[in-house]
């Protein structure tokens, strides 16, 4: 690959982990009057008439969820042998720790209220990731397979890297009885995607009958998808030697401005209250699906088979038994390279709460409106606590967590948010934000895992948000 | 004062410590994986050295070895031990011999042993190990085939004798990784 390849390739993994954040964001979820909240509660009410979002200087936020070894436990400056180190990481390993991330640019978002509605739309990039720890890959290239219990399995295969357009319009309203609903529908266009989710099957051996050892492929499944990576990885092998590899650059930039992989989705929440203090919430986020269908390149391997080695016979005409041994693993474990459409799940998420406000009735927020009269009289937010669970689909890894929060307003348009939570990633974290108005201008800042801020190379996760937008 | 508290819970929540990191670190990485895999394995009649009524007093075969094709096997080899494993059923000795050669044919290694003499009901076992280190044999990687020859060292009238001589076999790669 050219030099040029490889600095775009850098530096998307650079912006991808500058702009990383976990999917489970206590400190935000329900956060009232944030924009951003609503993908998570569509059914959440608006803060004053309207609002909306400086254009692509929204906010910045930087987070990671990491389980398993620390970035220390590796790489830390401790005189340790690093051999020593990667080999203790490893026996700590397990298959359901891993990386996992996700970034949303909003480069705009706008929301209008009209009586109890509240329309908005708005258009975000987001960058997705997962990886997880092929465990018994790992083993199987730095210990081999010369010993007992190997087993190379491969469903601890599972990673994803997307990155995505979406524009959503969406509404919320109130319901008879006390509590609202809301949806978001989503149109995606998918920049470009490297996955490989689903994979089933085990590669071991056990004693065979006719040698040493029979080596089993057993229930062989494995995939690979991308979208939008051929171009850019294999052009110059693909019979165009010599093509400009800046033009091959600049063609996968391009995908960004929008590509053939269109998709549709929608987030719909709803909230009910009772006794005029308590609010059950739940919501799905990003139920949908998309088709790819640009610059596809994907890998398929399915079947069974066992192997002796070959089967010597000693004729008196030479065999070529390397085309046999070869044409009989095509044969039970045929595999394929195909171009062709593909679908595929976005990996939506669950939320569920229980809130309890601590003054007025719920779904009256009266915050400071500049510029209408009285404001001075209105009264702050009701200040509230909540517990929430989350799952999110991340095709045969869970990831789920729980958190509490607490949000307590001492003026309008200024709070204090705590949050306790733990999730797959983080056994326990504590997170604290505030948030400041000046005048139409609403201000925040948020951090996730106070304990982490000690050493943050030791950290399972952290999180970072600063961010403004505009209320009126 | 307030102002001064104000920044510097700021600096708190978006600073952040970190101890010192050492990333050249995985420069020193060294793995020393070791792999397994069958080779070949083989019955043979007794019949199998007649052609017709005449003996044949040597029967031999050539097996690909294509492992060595793979540039990361081929560097970090460190050594190997390939085993094979002879059960003779037969009242006839034989001469095993293995010849690694390389793409053009070159005989690059070679290693025989002596099969003993049985019987269908006491059959010889012998097990054969040949362990080549890539340091005292560094053209061992340029190895693309296996030639296996069996040599009769007697003329004993094995046409009829019941059972199959067996061979099995299969290679240890020890590498290092770095």
């Amino acid at each position: 690959m050219s030099r040029s390849k490889w600095v775009l390739l850098w530096w998307m993994t650079i912006v991808w982990a500058m702009g990383s954040r976990a999917q489970f964001e206590p400190l935000l979820y329900r956060n009232y009057g944030n924009p951003l909240a609503v993908f998570s509660s569509a059914s959440m009410p608006m803060e004053g008439e309207a609002y909306w979002v400086t254009p692509f200087v929204p906010q910045g936020q930087i987070q990671f969820g990491l389980s398993g070894p620390t970035i220390w436990d590796l790489f830390g400056a401790d005189g340790r042998d690093f051999n020593l180190k990667w080999r203790e990481a490893l026996k700590q390993m397990n298959n359901r720790q891993g990386v996992i991330s996700e970034a949303k640019l909003q480069a705009l978002a706008l929301g209008i209220r009209k009586d109890d509605k509240v329309f908005r739309a708005g258009i975000y990039t987001q960058w997705q990731s997962w990886y997880f720890h092929p465990v018994s890959l790992y083993e199987f290239l730095v210990y081999g397979n010369n010993r007992d219990n190997f087993v190379l399995d491969l469903s601890d295969i599972n990673f994803n890297f997307e990155a995505l357009h979406v524009i959503y319009f969406g509404m919320s309203r109130s319901l008879p009885g006390g509590g609202r609903w809301g949806y978001q529908l989503k149109i995606y266009n998918s920049a470009g995607s490297f996955s490989s989710t689903g994979n089933q099957g085990k590669i071991y051996q056990k004693p065979g009958r006719n040698n040493y050892y029979r080596h089993m492929f057993d229930h062989i499944d494995l995939k690979i998808t991308s979208s939008g990576l051929s171009h850019l990885v294999f052009e110059d092998k693909l019979g165009q030697e010599g093509m400009d590899s800046a033009t091959v650059v600049r063609d996968f930039m391009r995908r960004f401005e929008g590509t053939n992989n269109w998709g549709a989705g929608l987030d719909v929440g709803f909230e009910k209250v009772w006794k005029g203090r308590y609010t059950w919430a739940a919501g799905v986020e990003d139920f949908g699906i998309i088709r790819y269908a640009d610059d596809n390149l994907s890998f398929r391997m399915r079947g069974n088979y066992s192997y002796e080695g070959v089967y010597i016979r000693f004729p008196k005409d030479p065999q070529e038994y390397w085309g046999d041994v070869k044409e009989e693993f095509n044969k039970y474990l045929p595999s394929e390279i195909y171009t062709r459409v593909f679908y595929r799940w976005r990996p939506f998420k669950v939320y569920t709460s229980l809130e309890r406000r601590f003054k007025g009735k719920p779904g009256t927020i009266a915050c400071y409106h500049p510029g209408r009269e009285g404001r001075a009289q209105q009264a702050c937010p009701d200040s509230y606590v909540g517990a929430v669970a989350f799952y999110q689909n991340l095709m045969g890894r869970l990831y789920a967590g729980l958190g509490v929060y607490g949000q307590y307003f001492w003026a309008p348009g200024s709070y204090l948010r705590v949050s306790l939570a733990s999730d797959t990633f983080n056994v326990f974290r504590v997170g604290l934000g505030g948030g400041w108005r000046l005048g139409p201008l609403n201000m925040y800042v948020w951090a996730d895992n106070l304990a982490g801020l000690a050493d943050i190379s030791r950290s399972h996760g952290q999180y970072l948000a600063l961010g403004a937008y505009w209320n009126l | 004062m307030r102002r001064g508290l104000v920044w510097m819970v700021l600096v708190w929540l978006v600073g952040g410590c970190m101890k010192p990191l050492d990333f050249s670190q995985v420069k020193e990485i060294e793995a020393e994986p070791v792999w397994t895999i069958d080779l070949f394995y083989s019955y043979l009649a007794g019949s199998d050295f007649y052609e017709g009524s005449v003996p044949v007093m040597e029967v031999h075969d050539t097996i690909p070895f294509e492992i060595f094709t793979n540039r990361v096997v081929r560097d970090g080899l460190k050594r190997m031990l390939i085993y094979f494993d002879v059960t003779n059923p037969f009242p006839a000795s034989f001469e095993f011999e293995v010849e690694f050669l390389d793409g053009y044919h070159t005989v690059r290694q070679a290693e025989s042993g002596i099969i003993r003499a049985a019987s269908e009901n006491s059959p010889s076992h012998e097990e054969f190990v040949i362990e080549i280190n890539k340091e005292e044999h560094p053209d061992i990687v340029l190895t693309r085939r296996l030639h296996l020859r069996l040599s009769r060292l007697d003329s004993t009238d094995i046409r009829r004798a019941p059972g199959y001589l067996t061979i099995r076999s299969k290679g240890d790669f020890f590498m290092v990784i770095q």
